[in-house]
């Protein structure tokens, strides 16, 4: 069902994220702990109130699902329009323009795992082990080697990718518990080798990474007298676009449905033929890319990595990312992600309840939400007059 | 030194030390077989054992200083007994509310709300324990015990320290005392019967949910000792030394095979053993002890998947 260009809907549309837009902004910008706790029991109240009036908001919810490119199109324009405005709206804007670039390496990040977690069922628990193998190549070869950013990035994600191909040899063999053990072993190695060998710093670290650099341009010049991390964002920006849309379309190809066949049952997946091993071994590696690359940037950005960076703890931030917004579901992983790292910025206020806020957190939420924020969907494959239905567009399963 | 006495040395560090493994492995597998859960919580339990010992000792450190000679170990002894108490009251507390009720979800789920919990633990320790981020001296409290004499022995070029016997000692009754109260009494047989299949058991009369409370009660009671055992070992504890006693147990639990309660205390002398004989024999090994420890373990598990004394799965397509 092909929808022509409604120009009502599309200043609704307009008109509604605008609006939400600069709602955020002025969250983000508040430092009152008070208006913060009101701005987070009036979002708990809307997301009950969905709940209470369903019929209500299913209709709204179909609304925005028939509008799905207005949807997307608005959205990416107000986020490349965010650093110019934000400077206007928020005081702390440096700050917040970082936090924006770091909370898009997480997404990117948590995409990579959910290749591996939430698409194929493999338990990573060395994701930061990853991110950091990432960030050392990245950060010794710019720095010992002088290589530009432009191969030290890619060669970053696919260090990591050797490294996973190295751990996925004793992966394979193992099963639930005990493969959780050996990517948690794994992860806790490399980062004890990072701490105790002279060459990667030891447990200082590397320092003085250099900036990234594309044909001449530094990324620490300030563009038309806006902070310097703008560079940054809009490179994070191009690059979570691009993450999203990768596993988009890695989610609806074919290859995706292999391995949620693996995922949901390796055993019938085996019986129908499906290579499991090669199958898993594919999506560890290239989840690890993208955590690898994920790393990369962060060296470079940060231009200061130590194993501090890389520990478990990391990996279980970015785990919980994947299994509270929802293992499989894109859009559900990237609220994670921004919920995970948005919200304990904004409770710095209270600084030092923050981490034992995040752990409560982590116990309540799987009490309510024991799949996630946003619950994995089964894939709907209905077979209408032009073969596989467009998304959104349902009327064949009704 | 000979040869035979310098890694007879080693065996023994090893044996010390795997005891404590041990004992926080043991917890690791009961958990898993009552509840199917990986509780990572149990580190942290471990160390707030070692936090609790220590008010404790400092609540009888007048009456410590008093005594001497027999009254004193009693004291000691009664110090023990209510760090397990309170410790295993904990254990059941955190199970009935943040375990349990999250251990029917996915596993994974399951899995991150102990992780979650784990860090409430070590949190609420770090912020509400005075000065709680700084490490804390354990009193060396087997010292008195052998005030008259000297505190080690020798046989054939290996030093013996008693207190050192006095921990193992402890342990080893403990994991008897347990092994005995699993495979002799009735609750123990409970406990045996919900871990091979829940529903069969409840289906038999076993009260499930008593039965999942004395293993926490048993399985955290466990930790709370291995708190002040491992704080009299290295007489310092701080609030973050659970993450690696969880991990270390959880490897431990592995290795011997989840579920078997006999694996786990494989388990711990294996892992121990891998550590101090790599710190001892590699070159740099005691900065790359645990990197070999953890790559040994790997490797174990690629001819061993299932862990050494753990049930084979069968899946053959």
């Amino acid at each position: 069902m092909k929808r022509s260009f409604n120009l009502i809907d599309f200043t609704k549309v307009m008109v509604f994220e605008v609006a939400v837009f600069f709602l955020v902004m002025f969250f983000l910008d508040i430092e009152s702990l008070w208006i913060l706790i009101a701005g987070l029991a009036l979002v708990v109240a809307m997301v009950v109130s969905t709940k209470v009036w369903e019929r209500q908001f299913s209709s709204v919810r179909d609304f925005f699902s028939a509008n799905r490119r207005t949807v997307i199109g608005i959205l990416i324009v107000l986020l490349v329009l965010y650093p110019l405005v934000s400077p206007l709206v928020i005081r702390q804007n440096t700050y917040w323009l970082l936090i924006l670039v770091q909370t898009g390496i997480y997404i990117i990040l948590a995409l990579g795992l959910n290749i591996q977690l939430g698409s194929t069922g493999v338990l990573n628990l060395a994701v930061a082990a990853f991110y950091g193998i990432g960030g050392y190549t990245a950060g010794l070869l710019s720095l010992r080697l002088g290589l530009p950013t432009i191969l030290t990035l890619p060669i970053g994600g696919i260090a990591a990718a050797l490294f996973g191909i190295l751990l996925y040899v004793p992966l394979y063999k193992t099963k639930g518990h005990y493969m959780a053990l050996v990517t948690l072993a794994f992860g806790l190695m490399i980062v004890l080798a990072l701490d105790n060998t002279e060459f990667t710093g030891g447990p200082q670290g590397l320092m003085s990474i250099p900036e990234m650099k594309f044909f001449g341009y530094s990324f620490l010049t300030n563009p038309g007298g806006l902070n310097f991390y703008t560079n940054y964002y809009y490179l994070m920006l191009f690059l979570v676009l691009l993450a999203v849309v990768v596993s988009y379309r890695f989610y609806n190809s074919w290859v995706g449905l292999t391995l949620a066949t693996i995922r949901d049952d390796e055993v019938a997946a085996k019986c129908f033929g499906v290579n499991t091993n090669i199958w898993k071994g594919i999506s560890f590696i290239t989840g690890n890319f993208m955590i690898g690359l994920a790393g990369a940037i962060y060296a470079h950005m940060i231009g200061f990595i130590s194993p501090q960076n890389f520990s478990f703890s990391e990996s279980l931030l970015i785990v919980a990312m994947v299994i509270l917004g929802g293992m499989d579901n894109i859009l559900g992983i990237i609220l994670g992600t921004i919920l995970l790292t948005i919200l304990p910025e904004k409770m710095r206020v209270i600084t030092e309840y923050r981490i034992l806020i995040y752990g409560i957190l982590l116990i309540v939420i799987p009490m309510f939400r024991p799949s996630g924020l946003l619950p994995f969907k089964p894939r709907m494959y209905h077979f209408g007059n032009k073969g596989l239905g467009k998304r959104g567009d349902y009327s064949h399963a009704k | 030194m000979g040869t035979e006495a310098v890694i007879a040395q080693i065996i023994l560090n090893g044996v010390f030390l795997g005891i404590q493994y041990a004992l926080i492995a043991v917890g690791f597998t009961l958990f898993f077989g009552v509840l199917n859960i990986i509780n990572f919580s149990h580190g942290d339990v471990f160390m707030l054992g070692a936090f609790i010992g220590l008010i404790l000792i400092n609540i009888f450190s007048g009456v410590l200083g008093m005594t001497g000679g027999a009254s004193y170990g009693l004291i000691l002894f009664m110090i023990f007994f209510l760090c397990m108490l309170v410790t295993g009251l904990i254990g059941i507390l955190l199970e009935r509310i943040a375990v349990k009720p999250v251990s029917k979800g996915p596993p994974l789920m399951a899995l991150l709300a102990t992780l979650g919990l784990a860090i409430a633990i070590r949190e609420s320790v770090r912020l509400f324990f005075p000065r709680g981020s700084d490490s804390k001296r354990f009193p060396e409290l087997l010292k008195p015990l052998f005030s008259g004499t000297s505190q080690a022995f020798e046989i054939g070029g290996v030093l013996i320290r008693y207190d050192n016997l006095v921990i193992f000692g402890m342990g080893v009754a403990v994991i008897v005392a347990v092994s005995l109260y699993i495979n002799k009494t009735k609750m123990g047989l409970g406990i045996r019967a919900v871990a091979q299949d829940s529903e069969a058991a409840m289906m038999m009369g076993v009260h499930r949910d008593r039965v999942i409370d004395v293993t926490f009660l048993i399985g955290s009671a466990l930790a709370g000792l291995t708190g002040i055992l491992n704080g009299l070992f290295y007489n310092t504890i701080i609030f973050d030394m659970g993450a690696m006693a969880a991990v270390i147990g959880f490897s431990a639990a592995v290795i011997g095979g989840l579920g078997n309660i006999y694996g786990a205390i494989v388990g711990g002398f294996v892992f121990a053993m891998t550590q101090t004989f790599s710190a001892a024999f590699i070159p740099k090994g005691s900065e790359y002890m645990d990197v070999i420890a953890f790559g040994v373990l790997i490797i174990f598990l690629v001819f061993k998947p299932s862990g050494i004394l753990g049930e084979k799965m069968y899946e053959r397509v």
